[in-house]
């Protein structure tokens, strides 16, 4: 491979396909830009505005990313987030973001590329997938200003699902998992559903049934299922000496109370402060205000919302409440 | 010919950081795309507006893409 590392910097990932039965990696200039918007890949499309950026991209066999992992080591990752969806997770990383100090990658499609490879790569190996993501985390969190230190990441909520797959990738990485009372979350996502609840999406959540059947379901009953089967993930690796439960209820202290120390993260009082800026804003529209909505939302839970969380979420919940709290 | 054309252009941009760079900071596509067939043409690369703008539409389409 005669690709040299040094014709990639202020390149970054972007895409990871596969063509021909090889993985390849598609790669996007990203210059100066910092990642400061609630998702990744809103950052992405504001890159792509540029023309140059709609032409030009490099394409590499994954491979590369290797290359580039053992010439140029990004910074080690400080912590992950895992989380249901909609429970203060990207006000969590926007906090961190906050700082110029913290790369922080929230959501990154690219990342559930190589998570869920086998999707269009079926002989992709468990060990591959841990030697991918460990190199392409290099490539997402390489220096590119001299004050930058920190790496934090941020996954879509499913990816908790393949949390022994990452904890195997990274064995010392810190990392919290975030949730809320179900009936908020499941009225969240009934206003506007999030990708993880588009039917069939994760297979893990209705397994061996097709669309069809999979529709039958009441929708609160299926958002229900999906917070479940996250909870239920978290609750099953909560023995793990990485992790760390975080209710919604406890933002946005939590985050420069317990969650920065729990990533052995040190900050001082003028960074705190900006951090904590963000809370008074909207995590996912940042030009709006904060508006406090957790009782509004469960005084708009329909009775289905209500039946489905109490079935099939509340004891999950009420088992990572009890963790949490003999845990401080 | 001319895809050909412009895929050796682009391993020529993709060497010089200097041109790349003059390229970046064309923010108006329509200059961007005339920009783009002049210096090819200059550097002795032949291809035509066409073909920049295949290749940009067939970017954006994998990019949409990316999930599935």
């Amino acid at each position: 491979m005669d690709l040299n590392v040094e014709n990639f910097n202020n390149w970054l990932p972007i895409r990871i396909f596969a063509e021909n039965e090889q993985v390849f990696v598609e790669w996007l200039f990203i210059g100066e830009t910092r990642f400061v918007e609630p998702f990744h890949d809103d950052t992405l499309n504001i890159i792509l505005r540029n023309p140059f950026n709609q032409l030009f991209r490099q394409k590499t066999p994954i491979e590369f990313l290797g290359k580039l992992y053992e010439q140029k080591r990004g910074i080690e990752p400080n912590g992950f987030i895992f989380h249901v969806s909609r429970c203060g997770s990207t006000l969590v990383s926007q906090m961190f973001a906050a700082l110029e100090k913290n790369i922080v990658i929230s959501e990154a499609s690219v990342i559930d590329k190589i998570i869920r490879a086998d999707s269009y790569f079926p002989t992709v190996s468990e060990e591959q997938k841990i030697t991918w993501l460990r190199w392409l985390f290099s490539a997402l969190s390489q220096k590119r200003f001299p004050n930058e230190e920190n790496f934090i990441v941020k996954f879509d909520s499913w990816s908790v699902l393949s949390l022994a797959l990452i904890e195997k990738a990274f064995p010392d990485v810190p990392w919290i998992f975030m949730y809320r009372n179900p009936v908020e979350v499941i009225v969240s996502n009934l206003r506007q559903p999030g990708a993880q609840m588009i039917p069939g999406a994760i297979a893990e959540i209705f397994p061996n049934l097709n669309l069809f059947e999979i529709l039958q379901f009441p929708i609160e009953e299926r958002f229900a299922r999906t917070i479940a089967a996250f909870s239920k993930t978290a609750l099953e690796n909560t023995a793990s000496k990485n992790g760390k439960l975080i209710n919604y209820n406890q933002l946005p202290k939590a985050v420069t109370d317990e969650i920065y120390r729990h990533f052995n993260l040190l900050f001082d009082e003028e960074e705190i402060a900006l951090m904590h800026q963000k809370a008074n804003f909207n995590a996912k529209s940042p030009q709006e205000k904060f508006n406090p909505d957790s009782a509004a939302k469960r005084t708009e839970a329909n009775e289905n919302a209500v039946k489905f969380a109490d079935e099939l979420v509340i004891p999950l919940y009420e088992k990572l409440e009890n963790i949490r709290l003999k845990s401080r | 010919m001319s895809l050909e054309n412009f895929e050796q252009f682009k391993k020529l941009v993709l060497q010089d950081l200097d041109l790349q760079r003059n390229l970046q900071n064309i923010s108006d596509r329509e200059l961007f795309v005339a920009e783009v067939v002049k210096i090819g043409g200059e550097q002795g690369f032949n291809f035509s507006e066409e073909t920049i703008l295949n290749v940009m539409r067939e970017n954006k389409q994998m990019w949409i893409e990316r999930w599935i």
